[in-house]
């Protein structure tokens, strides 16, 4: 996308907000690819929050700044350059713009203020042990007795869970109704009795996702989003710019970025690694393919501003940026070679005579093994490829 | 202005092509093959009057001072219509080269004449066994009096055959610099042997020995006079991006409309998921490569320089994606329709061919990559 002046200038002053007050022990673990945990998170919630950085592709109304759709995506490319944490797209992108749209009043004064301050983390209850993909087939039921539902069953995959506040759930009030009818969307305190998380632990040897069990969890019928058995729409339903942010160009750019530093300071056959051949070669691959998929983003970019809806045809995105990110992951990892070998950095230092291993080697194979989740999470690469060839080519 | 989406002009540019070249289609383009006779004898002085010979011309000289992205919506219509005549090798390649460095005179006496088609030019640097580096130039020029003498040999004159005048790259005898010459065809010394590439589109092998009557058009120190080369071409690889993702696009719809209707264990081949992926595959290269594509044309036509970092790293891009996207829609092409699209009679033939050409034409992927390796690794 070529920047206008005036979106270079906007770039210019995102770049400099995050150099001046993003603090230097997150930056620095960002750039080393760590977690960095809840505390920290909040921490940098609040700086946001009181530069009215937090969600400022909100409306106005709801402490936003009603950022443009050019604008939010250099917001957060110039977030990923500048190491900023990924900021939490269930709890802002999601949950956030669900209740602007679906919410009845009281349900947005008693959550959009809090979110939009930082103090309030979400987590997504869609998947289920016997429904990933196919969402539709989810079984956790919800029981209406008086004014409250009782919620049984168990959420798989839910990012977060661990950490989060509250939760917005798919659950299955009706079950004669077809699959994607007797659906409703509910919003469930992580605290309520009844929920127990297990964190599990992942191929990286990160807890990055969980099992959320629900046993006659009590939930307040004011607490449903739109009306029962009609929540399957408000699931579906992401905005037009969450959608165009599923390339994820910014989160490209920041493995790029960690590529490039592999490449200046490995060596190889006496030549540093960026004089390598094999390495320029797929270096460049993916350069390219980042350049294609930017350029192609701003198709969509464009359309969205002139009001033209970006439709189903939008999915190349995610399908194309989720890959494309794994490939940079990859390509870390191989430039390594034994560096990218050992354990994690954090369980290394956990255990008492460990070495510690260079920052940007110490968690590669982890974040290789992370992103491998990108191509699955959020619709799978075949389900993409599923809906551009029904709902686009009409095959 | 928009970056991906075409200006109205533009839109009736390319709308005008398209029903043109639908109109026009008086020969099946797979007739073309091993056919080096211009079998459209009436469309270069048709593409003349449409205007679009003028398009790359200056105002000043009877054109209409195109810019890239106007340029790019009319080749990206002539790939999808698979056109053989040498647009982007005349019009493109060698007339915008020569309204760079030509001088007065010519200008005067060429330009016109190549916006209202009644001249055609050509490109002579290519030497054989350089693969497409234009920095190898063995062809010399001797002054004789006020004439120049040429020798040397040149492959690949894209548009060769037929041409009026040609421009010809060469070392100046006795002394360090390049010059470039037009010489104009069918004079003594010179050897021009017509060939049809692979994809039918005519190309030519010139031998000169003592040619005479060649003008200098400019001549420099080498890497002034082959920046020249490089800038030409540079408006040449874009150009033949934008054919190229026609090409591939109207290869993709061919070969989609052919699995729809064909049926195989009694289901529309399109039926088949591990078919539907494939071809959403190659659907989002295609979409990808022409959104690359126009921003780049965009970014050629608002930046000043053309030398200026970032568009070099964006015209090697373009060029490195389009050139692998072009291989993987041949590819899928031939395999998705099975047998019938080995033959040289279907439809998706013509196709396959320009595509499978394009993909090394000015420079394989692999080459390009290495530019976009160089502009990243060792800016």
């Amino acid at each position: 996308m070529l920047d206008t002046p005036e979106l270079s200038a906007f770039r210019h002053s995102i770049r400099s907000f995050v150099a001046e007050h993003l603090p230097d022990d997150i930056r620095q673990m960002v750039r080393e690819g760590r977690q960095i945990g809840r505390d920290r998170m909040h921490a940098w919630h609040a700086i946001l929050a009181s530069h009215g950085l937090l969600v400022p592709h909100w409306p106005v109304e709801w402490g936003g700044q009603g950022f443009s759709v050019p604008q939010q995506l250099v917001f957060d490319e110039e977030m990923a350059l500048g190491d900023a944490p990924e900021l939490n797209a269930i709890t802002f992108d999601m949950i956030g713009p669900v209740l602007q749209r679906y919410g009845n009043a009281a349900q947005q004064h008693r959550f959009l203020p809090e979110i939009a301050s930082g103090q309030q983390w979400w987590c997504q209850g869609y998947s289920e042990p016997n429904a990933g993909s196919d969402l539709a087939s989810l079984a956790t039921h919800a029981e209406l007795v008086g004014d409250h539902y009782i919620v049984t069953g168990s959420k798989i995959w839910t990012s977060g869970a661990q950490y989060a506040d509250w939760m917005f759930c798919l659950v299955r009030t009706d079950r004669e109704a077809r699959a994607q009818q007797g659906i409703s969307f509910l919003l469930i305190d992580m605290k309520s009795p009844g929920i127990t998380v297990r964190p599990i632990v992942g191929i990286h040897g990160w807890s990055v996702f969980n099992e959320v069990f629900l046993d006659q969890v009590q939930v307040p019928v004011s607490l449903r989003i739109g009306e029962e058995n009609r929540g399957w729409t408000i699931a579906k339903s992401l905005l037009e710019f969450e959608r165009l942010k599923l390339a994820r160009i910014g989160e490209n750019k920041r493995r790029r970025a960690r590529a490039l530093a592999v490449a200046h300071t490995r060596r190889e056959a006496g030549q540093p690694l960026s004089e390598r051949p094999w390495f320029r070669q797929r270096f460049a691959e993916l350069d390219c393919r980042l350049m294609a998929l930017q350029a192609n983003a701003g198709r969509f970019i464009e359309r969205a501003q002139a009001g033209e809806p970006i439709g189903a045809e939008v999915s190349m995105l995610k399908l194309r940026g989720s890959r494309l990110i794994q490939l940079w992951e990859e390509l870390i990892v191989d430039a390594l070679g034994p560096e990218a070998m050992p354990l994690d950095n954090d369980w290394l230092l956990s255990h008492a005579g460990a070495k510690p291993q260079d920052r940007i080697a110490g968690t590669a194979s982890s974040r290789r093994f992370l992103s491998r989740g990108f191509t699955i999470a959020g619709g799978s690469s075949e389900i993409q490829h599923n809906i551009l060839a029904k709902q686009v080519l009409a095959l | 202005m928009s970056a991906y989406t075409l200006t109205e002009q533009q839109e009736m540019l390319a709308d005008s092509a398209r029903h043109y070249l639908s109109r026009s289609k008086t020969e099946k383009p797979h007739a073309r093959q091993n056919d080096d006779q211009v079998n459209h004898p009436t469309r270069w002085s048709e593409m003349a009057d449409l205007g679009w010979l003028a398009l790359p011309v200056p105002e000043a000289y009877g054109g209409l001072t195109g810019s890239m992205a106007d340029i790019c919506a009319l080749t990206e219509e002539l790939g999808r219509g698979v056109v053989n005549e040498p647009y982007i090798a005349s019009a493109v390649l060698a007339g915008m080269l020569m309204a760079d460095v030509a001088p007065q005179a010519v200008l005067d006496e060429w330009l016109p004449a190549l916006a209202d088609g009644s001249k055609r030019v050509a490109l002579a640097a290519w030497e054989p066994g350089a693969r497409f580096d234009l920095a190898e130039v063995k062809a010399c020029a001797v002054q004789v009096g006020a004439d120049w003498q040429l020798e040397g040999q040149k492959v690949l004159v894209l548009g060769g055959g037929g041409a009026d005048g040609l421009l010809v790259s060469a070392c100046i005898s006795g002394s360090p610099d390049l010059g470039l010459f037009l010489l104009p065809a069918g004079g003594p010394g010179q050897q021009l042997i017509a060939q049809t590439l692979f994809d039918g589109q005519g190309s030519a092998e010139l031998t000169i020995h003592e040619a005479s009557g060649a003008t200098l058009l400019c001549r420099g120190e080498r890497s002034e006079l082959l920046g020249q080369l490089e800038l030409a071409l540079d408006r040449t690889v874009l150009a033949h991006c934008a054919d190229t993702v026609g090409a591939s696009a109207r290869a993709f719809e061919i070969t989609r409309e052919y699995l729809g209707t064909r049926s195989q264990f009694g289901k529309p081949i399109a039926a088949n998921q591990v078919v539907q992926h494939r071809l959403v595959d190659m659907f989002v290269e295609i979409e990808e490569a022409r959104s690359l594509m126009r921003m780049t044309a965009n970014l050629y036509d608002a930046t000043a320089s053309k030398s200026d970092p970032e568009l070099q790293r964006h015209l090697a891009a373009t060029k490195a994606y389009v050139a692998q996207v072009a291989h993987h829609v041949w590819e899928e092409s031939v395999q998705l329709h099975g047998a019938i699209g080995m033959t040289q009679e279907y439809e998706v033939g013509a196709y396959v061919r320009r595509l499978a050409l394009a993909s090394n034409l000015f420079g394989d992927a692999a080459l390009h990559l290495e530019r976009v390796a160089t502009s990243s690794l060792n800016p």
